[in-house]
């Protein structure tokens, strides 16, 4: 392969691809999808529990996986990266009857954090 | 007893304005093209929540990541030209993104770029809302039990590469002023109420890249905290609806106007307008300025919460909002009675948790509301309500309305209402009206029942 070509091809590979995200597997489809348990770490399997049960009261677990898998959020189209988490978090606290509580929702953005890490490892 | 006369006008429309007309202003268009769940926006629909309220503030757009900013994650695009579209094409191509076979994708990810290149919404920005209602007046000397279809309308509404915001609302049909002594016949004119083009206006968002919105067309004039719609029960607020005399207007009146608008510190909104109302020879003209403490800024930045510490002011927020209209009308372009008149209002929208309490008073003056006397008469109104959501599809309220005017005339307004929404975009209100009227030292009370169903697709 020509350099030129390799050169177009991984410029392709930029614009048409997600190497990026290839990381994080999410199992099940539509209302059941949710993330691989097996990539979630002793450490972090707590709070993947409280995300199992807290973050599908008012709508699915495929939001969660789109939003760290493509690094944008769903519905705003806004990002959704290490910086943007907490304030998704804080988001859904704050909505009325979210039923949760500051130290779950803090647990499910380290989660979130730990995916998102995952999902830039090469 | 001239003025006296006028009042039960006043009295009477409000009354026929407030229980009796109903309509939807909940968008399913932006929910579609969105790709997401009436509750982003609203409470009960089609009350809007704090996101909801940045978004009709912004004209239609999500809050965005400011220009520069590299958007996270994105692919690398390559290349030269304008690069605001190099940006926008970018952000277009990231939620387009061919996804891996067994990688979920959501509907709203697919974003077509031709659709984008031609302005075009991803999906038709239009639907339709319909209202039904009963009502049960024992006072009433006729059909104490009233069914009726009020209104159907369409309702568009979106954004143009994130610069143009538009937004109409036509009714197909709409049942107008309720009068049993007539007949429940449809009536689709007349009434300044009841026009077939309710609202249509386009906004140029951030004007040559200024903070500044401007916004043309037919449009309500934005006065209070709450527009006309942006309730859950059957009744319109008193502060909004109510007009005086013969003169046309209210502030829940749409006309045609252009408007300035800005969200200045990210939390206080200004707006400013001028108003060409039909049957009016001068230009009418209004101010708004609204603060918000607490909760998401009006770009719907989320507050920097510490989620190591309770605290009940993150759950809390105010906004507080007032307004100026003054203006000048007359019975027809000919005559030589005008009748000069101003209109002030306060607001105050406070949110705790699941519980909000609206305060709001507005003062009218009027030189001449009959176009006859010139006998100037100021109107006071009060409301307070308090509402409280029990679960996400389950909300009730209590709302207390005050009127009086100079001459002694007072009215007192009772209104419980339950508000319940099985499906997002379903609602079944039952609201109750204890009215008590003193006119002329004479006290009439009323009392009426209103079922209300409502849907929009
Ligand atoms: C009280 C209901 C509720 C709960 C509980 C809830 N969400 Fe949401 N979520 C929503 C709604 C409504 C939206 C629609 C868009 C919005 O409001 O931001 C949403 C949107 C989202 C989005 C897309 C945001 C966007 O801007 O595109 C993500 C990601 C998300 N939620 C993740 C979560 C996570 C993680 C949790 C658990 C910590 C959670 N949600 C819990 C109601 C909820």
């Amino acid at each position: 392969m020509s350099v030129l070509k390799m050169a177009i091809f991984v410029v392709l590979l930029a614009v048409v691809s997600t190497p990026v995200h290839a990381k994080i597997r999410a199992v099940g489809k539509g209302d059941k999808m949710t993330f691989d348990p097996t990539q979630i770490p002793a450490d972090l399997k707590q709070a993947f529990e409280i995300m199992k049960v807290k973050c599908i009261q008012c709508h699915t677990q495929e939001r969660t996986v789109i939003a760290i898998q493509t690094g944008i959020a769903p519905v705003t189209g806004q990002p959704f990266d290490k910086q943007a988490t907490k304030a998704y978090g804080i988001k859904m606290l704050r909505k009325p009857k979210s039923n949760m509580s500051r130290e779950e929702v803090k647990k499910v953005v380290d989660l979130m954090n730990f995916l998102i890490d995952e999902a830039a490892k090469p | 007893m001239r003025a006296g006369l006028s009042y039960i006008f006043l009295i009477s429309g409000l009354l026929i304005l407030s229980g009796f007309f109903t309509q939807a202003y909940a968008i399913p268009a932006f929910s579609r093209e969105h790709n997401t769940e009436c509750a982003t926006c609203h409470t009960i629909y089609p009350e809007l929540n704090e996101y909801g309220d940045a978004f009709l503030k912004n004209g239609f757009v999500w809050n965005k990541q400011k220009k520069g900013e590299p958007l996270a994650n994105a692919p690398q695009v390559k290349g030269e030209g304008d690069p605001d579209i190099l940006r926008q094409l970018k952000e277009v191509a990231a939620a387009g993104l061919p996804q891996k076979v067994d990688e979920p994708t959501a509907a709203s990810s697919k974003k077509s770029e031709p659709l984008w290149l031609a302005g075009l919404p991803q999906t038709l920005p239009i639907s339709l809302a319909a209202t039904l209602n009963a009502s049960y007046n024992d006072d009433a000397k006729y059909d104490k039990v009233d069914l009726s279809t009020r209104a159907i309308s369409l309702l568009a509404g979106g954004v143009i590469r994130d610069k143009l915001g538009f937004f109409l609302k036509y009714n197909l049909y709409s049942e107008g002023i309720f009068d049993p002594a007539q007949s429940n016949t449809p009536l689709n004119l007349g009434s300044p109420y009841a026009n077939d083009l309710e609202e249509f206006y386009l906004v140029w968002r951030n004007a040559l890249g200024s903070p500044l919105n401007l916004k043309a067309g037919r449009f309500r004039p934005t006065l209070s905290l709450w527009k006309k719609n942006n309730k859950t029960g059957i009744s319109d607020f008193a502060t909004t609806s109510f007009r005086v005399g013969k003169s046309t207007f209210s502030a829940d009146a749409p006309a045609d106007a252009v408007e300035a608008n800005a969200i200045l510190f990210n939390r206080l909104y200004l707006a400013t307008g001028l108003v060409d109302r039909k049957g009016q020879d001068a230009n009418e003209g209004y101010g708004h300025v609204s603060l918000k403490i607490g909760g998401s800024d009006f770009k719907a930045n989320e507050p920097d919460i510490d989620l190591d510490k309770e605290s009940i002011f993150d759950y809390m927020y105010l906004v507080l909002g007032c307004y100026g209209y003054t203006g000048r009308n007359s019975f027809d372009l000919y005559s030589q009675q005008r009748n000069n008149f101003y209109r002030a209002g306060a607001d105050a929208d406070l949110i705790v948790k699941s519980a909000r309490i609206k305060l709001a008073f507005a003062r009218e003056n009027d030189k001449n509301p009959d176009y006859s006397s010139h006998q100037s008469n100021t109107t006071d109104v009060l409301l307070a309500q308090a509402e409280y959501m029990f679960t996400p599809d389950l909300l009730a309220f209590a709302r207390y309305e005050y009127l009086t005017v100079n001459d002694g005339t007072r009215t007192h307004r009772y209104i419980p209402a339950v508000a319940y929404a099985p499906i997002q975009n379903v609602k079944l209100t039952i609201e109750y009206q204890h009215v008590s009227d003193k006119i002329s030292a004479i006290t009439t009370t009323s009392n009426i029942a209103l079922l209300g169903v409502r849907v929009a697709f």
